[in-house]
């Protein structure tokens, strides 16, 4: 009944090895996919089953001399819906690559599988400086997908990427040297342990938040977002914009809740981090409303979900004590969720409409819920997920999220998550609109593959009904 | 004391050089200067290990891509704005007076180096370097290398020229021929010395790579096929992984070397990673397989 840990990375770098070695490609991108997708929800499953973390010592080394490897309900979590969404895009990319971009398949599929190993490595790890490593192959990873259909543009996005994001990782690998030097140990139960209030650790949070929040593009850092996710193909968009702006989110959540005491100086970081969220939501908002091309739009989108969940941050300090701390863990959970694959479907299909329309404009897009219905209700399921309707997933997070904020009379939350809601609603309308129109210049009946459609509108529904078995899905959170 | 003061006045002044130079070769020549410099001191400060790696990657390999960089695109100067200059100062400075109050509360306590000697006799190597990387961490070095394999093969996907720069320069011809064969023993031999000396893959590799980078400057190339290349690149990944998972399959768990087993494993995982990386360093430089 127990799963070696070390599976969860190791299958999906091999994976990423064969896809580039023989004749035999794409069966070893098939057989390793659906191993590694197994073993992703083999670890939910068991984090579901166990409800308390499950450690595990790379090379049976116990910290601070080795590694530890945790899965909990969080990480379980995590795990499962990444593998989710590279499921979802892989299936469309074995659409995508049949129609454009052949010459760049080979290497397509040794990035995607090194960004599935790297996500596991980060959610798995509890060692900080493990999860610089894991860091830096999530970064690497993403720059290259980036610069992937080889124009100007996205080159010059990719560069912008990666040498902001180097930046970060050396601020964070400076925030961990503090951390070692002071308490000798990297390992994140342990230094729970040994941090007390007022001590050296403080001097480690401005270089580690700082880099957390250029590396997920929190508001003032987020410009480098925009045209990195929207100048590349749209397998690589979906995931970039899905999956790789969650895990610093995530880490300042596990430190958060589980690594940092109670101190005075954490409440101001805390608001400090959740004004600069609110911001995040409202400034990413407008600009996508402002926006002439889907890509953009969904883009700058992303901006501003990511801005829920550092809005939350204030919350987590709060819930140190309170007991509506799973409450606030559940939210942020279902947030990074619904928005994952949410943004994954929405990509992909804005992928479609380019695939037969040839152009990126909204006002080009096609009429889909005439020609193609599957893409246009995965526009729809999507859409709605992001803006929070009843009963998807994005409304069962952001009612979690809103109950947890009066809970704790913090008004400001609450009221800002309504009314990003709202502003969500106002950057979905123009796709609904324009999917929905039947001028007939704008109803091409080009068929798509039928992969294509199928993935997009899969991730999609899940995103939207997810919301109706969220609570199965978040009961192993309680233990956390 | 004098030497490190010398040291550190010397690594700072060559810095500032490096940034202030207009010309962009003078500015390379002194970023190689400054390389060399912080290897010694690494050697002041006891990390051979890491001096080696240094000096071989710092100055040696990253100056030939910084002038190949310089030849190719025919840079003659790279121009700053000073605004940007001044920020760069501005931000510097703060991030240093932050620091400060941290520097003075330092203090030295609760090392774990007690712990990695007391465990190096159960590591089955005699280095206390090589059993941290290799051993008690060594899934991070397994992610590690995946960085550096993902490095170049980013290179490979995105590049496009397929000129290989070659200095015409009969001395480089013949000495090529003297050099070679005594970079590739001795590259092998520091990475064997790595199990239980100062030495290791990395270095090892960085050496060889530096001798194969000698090779195709003088217009040579390694003579063997793109698939058996491709998969040597992809060696010390495969290698360390199925290493990883045998011990896991086997019921040991990741990464686990049961002890009579664990000097063979870390050698054979070595020698591959010291091939790998001196290929991978490699094809960086010519920028294709």
């Amino acid at each position: 009944m127990s799963l070696d840990l070390g599976y969860l990375v190791a299958f999906p770098i091999l994976g990423g090895l064969l896809s580039l070695i023989g004749r035999l490609r794409l069966y070893a991108v098939f057989v390793f996919g659906l191993l590694s997708c197994f073993l992703s929800f083999y670890a939910f499953l068991l984090s579901l089953k166990h409800g308390k973390p499950l450690y595990q010592w790379v090379g049976g080394w116990i910290p601070p001399l080795g590694i530890g490897l945790r899965l909990d309900g969080l990480s379980g979590f995590f795990l499962m819906f990444t593998a989710v969404v590279f499921v979802g895009v892989g299936v469309y990319s074995l659409g995508f690559f049949k129609s454009a971009y052949k010459e760049r398949e080979e290497f397509f599929w040794f990035f995607f599988f090194f960004l599935w190993a790297g996500l596991n490595a980060f959610f798995l790890s509890e060692d900080l400086f493990n999860l610089y490593v894991s860091l830096e192959v999530l970064s690497l990873t993403a720059g290259v997908l980036v610069a992937l259909p080889g124009h100007k543009k996205a080159v010059r996005a990719s560069l912008n990427y990666l040498l902001l994001s180097l930046f970060a990782s050396l601020l964070y690998l400076f925030g961990v040297a503090i951390i070692y030097a002071s308490y000798g140990s990297l390992s994140m139960h342990m230094l729970a342990k040994s941090f007390s209030e007022g001590g050296e650790f403080l001097y480690s949070l401005l270089p580690l938040i700082v880099s957390l929040s250029i590396k997920s593009a929190l508001f003032p850092f987020h410009f480098w977002l925009p045209p990195a996710h929207s100048s590349t193909i749209a397998p690589a968009s979906a995931l970039l914009s899905s999956l790789v702006v969650k895990p610093p989110a995530y880490l300042l959540l596990r430190v958060w809740i589980e690594v940092f005491p109670k101190d005075k100086s954490l409440e101001y970081v805390s608001w400090v981090l959740g004004l600069l969220g609110a911001l995040a939501i409202f400034f990413g908002s407008y600009y996508a409303i402002r926006q002439k091309t889907i890509k953009m739009l969904l883009a700058y989108s992303t901006v501003a979900q990511m801005g829920y969940l550092f809005l939350i941050v204030p919350l987590y300090y709060k819930a140190q004590y309170a007991e509506m701390r799973t409450t606030v863990i559940e939210g942020f959970t279902m947030q990074a969720f619904s928005h994952a694959l949410a943004k994954a479907s929405m990509f992909l299909a804005s992928g479609n409409a380019i695939y037969v329309s040839k152009r990126d404009d909204i006002s080009y897009m096609p009429g889909f819920a005439h020609s193609h219905p599957f893409t246009f209700f995965a526009l729809f399921f999507s859409g709605a997920t992001l803006v929070g309707l009843p009963l998807s997933g994005g409304f069962f997070a952001k009612f979690l999220l809103i109950k947890a904020s009066f809970e704790v009379s913090m008004l400001f939350q609450g009221v800002v998550l309504l009314l990003g809601s709202l502003l969500a609603a106002l950057y979905v309308y123009p796709i609904w609109r324009e999917s929905l129109s039947f001028q007939p210049e704008k109803i091409y009946h080009l068929p798509i593959p039928r992969l294509m459609e199928v993935s997009a509108f899969a991730l999609g529904f899940v995103a939207f009904s997810s919301g109706l078995v969220a609570g199965f899905l978040l009961q192993a959170l309680s233990g956390v | 004391m004098l030497l490190d003061l010398m040291l550190g006045s010397l690594l700072l002044l060559s810095a500032l050089l490096s940034l202030h130079s207009r010309n962009s070769l003078k500015s390379g020549i002194f970023f190689v200067v400054f390389g060399l410099l912080s290897g010694l001191l690494w050697v002041r400060l006891e990390a051979p290990d890491v001096a080696m790696v240094e000096i071989v990657l710092g100055s040696a390999v990253t100056s030939l891509l910084i002038f190949k960089l310089i030849a190719t695109a025919r840079i003659k100067a790279v121009k700053v704005h000073r605004i940007r200059k001044f920020w760069a100062g501005v931000i510097s400075l703060a991030f240093l007076v932050y620091m400060i109050p941290y520097l003075l509360t330092l203090r030295k306590e609760q090392r774990i180096e007690v712990l990695v000697f007391e465990k190096l006799s159960m590591s089955g190597v005699e280095s206390p370097v090589t059993a941290v990387l290799l051993n008690f961490r060594g899934y991070d070095t397994l992610l590690e290398v995946g960085v550096i394999t993902l490095a170049v093969f980013g290179i490979i996907a995105l590049n496009k020229g397929d000129k290989v720069y070659v200095w015409r320069d009969p001395l480089v011809q013949s000495l090529s021929r003297w050099i070679l064969p005594m970079t590739v023993f001795f590259s092998f031999y520091v990475t064997y010395l790595g199990t239980f000396s100062v030495g290791g893959a990395f270095q090892g590799g960085s050496l060889l790579a530096g001798g194969l980078i000698f090779l195709s400057l003088t217009g040579q190339d390694v003579h063997i096929g793109e698939s058996i290349k491709k998969s040597l690149l992809l060696l010390s990944l495969l290698v360390f992984c199925g290493v990883g998972l045998m011990y896991a399959v086997t019921g040991y768990g990741f990464l686990v070397y049961p002890l009579p087993l664990s000097t063979i494993s870390i050698i054979l995982i070595e020698l591959s990673i010291c091939l790998s990386t001196a290929l991978l360093l490699y094809t960086a430089y010519r920028g294709k397989v």
